[in-house]
């Protein structure tokens, strides 16, 4: 190429901004694809070094079974109507229900909360510390006093999930927030933008990077949410009553336990994953810093 | 010139685009009072073209915000279309373009120039319109469904320009909108920038720290001193419009940039 033809050509119109929605859809798939390969590559690689472990230790298999024994136990019938594989599969979709209806509304009172914290300096200056503090309160410690209110339906399941989400999102929405650049402000004031306005169109967006490293830490404590409040309190259904179930006939069928636990591990990689796979589809969250 | 005196009673009987009577603006910090502007008066007519130069920290920046309503007077009054700055921007008549484009980086170039249209509360098929027939005036048509960070500097500055003149402001305040860009650049946005303002015809406060782009783009060039922040002089081009880049070359261009630079020098280093 010539120097006149660098200089005379206007810069060609290059890629376009962000695409087509069919594109969106490939990149999500193409994340989703790499998430799997990666999820199984972990596992192979978790399996070598049991069994490594197990070589070298010497350990009796009633106590660290082989780990394609945990894997054949999915075969295996779990009681009268159905295998192994399906009774985690029932009791996984029950956990990722009440751990997705928590963190949902666990992120809309954090997000709301997280506004309203960075709006007005008293209410952060009073709201902050309390939500920090409340962040140090045990799960299993206040879930009996829920218990009372809530009863033992999936939605104290829930709330408890929503209660361990919305912290972190409410610090992360409150320090996005603040971290608005005041020159995106003064554009808003310039143009005689009402508070709403800036808050929708300025605030908010600004914030969305940092919204969604606090949604990311929020699935994961949501789904270790949902499992605890399964264990102590006589459940019938989800994971965490399986691991409970399993942990007492440990000494008679150790596998099973595994088993739940492998199926628990699985959960918050999938919901903390779904939330990563979001953040791709939303153009001001996918671009921290605006770089 | 025979048209001096004319000119002169011209500027008095026409609106005021914008002025400064008596401004101070003092700024405490840690409980000590600090003078960064002190008395300035200025009078801009409506339609003029005029730049801003002066030493680093003589208060420039802190003249625009007052302006634009970004920060109050300590003192005094400033007048922005003929009111007060308040309702000036509560009317919507103020483009301002900061020396960083300040461009939504999540928002295709189209939506960032149609930002304030869409404040203002314009449907988007009217939004969409106008901000495409701006970016085809600053040069930028077929960069609509970019994103700011696939544009290079200059692009982006010229974005913000476009963004700047969507709701067709009476008043233009420029903080060294092009500070930052190379000599060819610059000098082709200056050009440009004549264009448009022939065109529209807003007032415009053009802050700068290069000579040459305040004689070429204003009718009058305000000079001013650090420490505290003044007007030293106001200096008239006495070149007319629409100027090409022959102008660069006239004496007259010559004579402004040499008085200018005698200014700048007895006003305490540039
Ligand atoms: N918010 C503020 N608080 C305290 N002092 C300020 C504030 N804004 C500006 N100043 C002071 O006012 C003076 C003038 O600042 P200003 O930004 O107006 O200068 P300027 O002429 O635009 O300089 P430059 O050419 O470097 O942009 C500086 O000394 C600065 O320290
Ligand atoms: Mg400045």
């Amino acid at each position: 190429m010539t120097a006149a033809q660098v200089v005379g050509a206007r810069p060609a119109v290059a890629s376009p901004a962000w695409g087509s929605g069919w594109v969106r859809v490939r990149r999500v798939a193409a994340r989703w694809g790499v998430a799997a390969v990666m999820g199984v590559a972990f596992v192979v690689g978790l399996c070598l070094l049991w069994e490594l472990a197990k070589l070298v230790t010497g350990t009796d298999d009633s106590l660290m079974p082989h780990s394609w024994a945990v894997f054949a136990q999915l075969g295996e019938p779990a009681g009268p109507d159905g295998t192994w594989l399906t009774y985690i599969a029932e009791n996984w979709v029950v956990t990722l229900r009440n751990a997705v209806a928590g963190f949902l509304a666990g992120s809309l009172l954090g997000v709301a909360l997280g506004v309203w914290i960075a709006s007005n300096r008293v209410v952060g200056a009073a709201l902050l510390p309390i939500t920090a503090l409340m962040q140090t309160i045990p799960i299993v410690a206040i879930a009996p006093a829920m218990v009372l209110f809530l009863g033992t339906g999936w939605e104290i399941k829930a709330a408890i999930a929503a209660f361990l989400t919305f912290f972190p999102v409410t610090v992360a929405t409150a320090k996005g927030i603040a971290s608005t650049s005041a020159e995106s402000l003064e554009l808003m004031r310039v143009c005689a933008a009402s508070r709403w306005q800036t808050l929708v169109k300025v605030r908010l967006p600004s914030a969305l990077p940092l919204i969604f490293v606090g949604l990311e830490t929020a699935a994961g404590v949501a789904v270790i949410g949902a499992i605890v409040a399964e264990l102590p309190f006589g459940a019938t259904e989800g994971l965490g009553m399986v691991i409970l179930t399993s942990w007492q006939y440990y000494t008679i069928q150790p596998t099973s336990l595994y088993l739940a636990a492998i199926a628990s591990c699985a959960l918050g990689a999938f919901v903390v994953f779904a939330v990563r796979a979001i953040r791709t589809l939303v153009p001001a969250a996918a671009d921290p810093k605006g770089a | 010139m025979s048209t001096d005196t004319t000119e002169a009673t011209e500027r008095q009987t026409r609106l005021v685009g914008l002025a400064a009577r008596d401004v101070v603006k003092t700024f405490s910090v840690k409980g000590k009072e600090n003078l960064v502007l002190d008395t300035i008066n200025l009078e801009i007519p409506k339609g003029e073209f005029v730049s801003v130069i002066g030493p680093s920290g003589c208060g420039k920046s802190t003249l625009l915000r007052i302006f634009a309503d970004l920060i109050p007077v300590t003192s005094g009054t400033a007048v922005v279309d003929g009111i007060s700055p308040q309702l000036a921007r509560a009317d919507r008549r103020l483009g301002v373009v900061f020396q960083q484009a300040n461009l939504m980086p999540w928002r295709s170039v189209l939506r960032n120039v149609g930002l304030p249209l869409e404040v203002e509360g314009r449907g988007k098929v009217a939004r969409d319109a106008t901000s495409r027939e701006l970016l085809e005036l600053v040069g930028l048509a077929g960069y609509e469904k970019h994103l700011p960070r696939q544009l290079s500097g200059g692009m982006q500055q010229r974005v913000a320009i476009a963004r700047a003149l969507s709701t067709e402001p009476d008043v233009l305040l420029m903080d060294e909108p092009f500070g930052a860009l190379d000599e060819i650049t610059r000098e082709r946005l200056n050009q440009e920038l004549l264009s448009i303002w022939g065109r529209l015809r807003p007032t415009v406060l053009f802050i700068t720290h290069s000579i040459p782009e305040a004689v070429f783009l204003s009718s009058r060039v305000v000079v001013m001193g650090a420490r505290p922040g003044r007007i030293v002089d106001v200096v008239d081009v006495d070149l007319p419009y629409p100027r090409d880049p022959g102008a660069r070359t006239d004496p007259a261009f010559h004579a402004a940039e040499s008085r200018i630079r005698a200014l700048l020098a007895t006003a305490g280093g540039h």
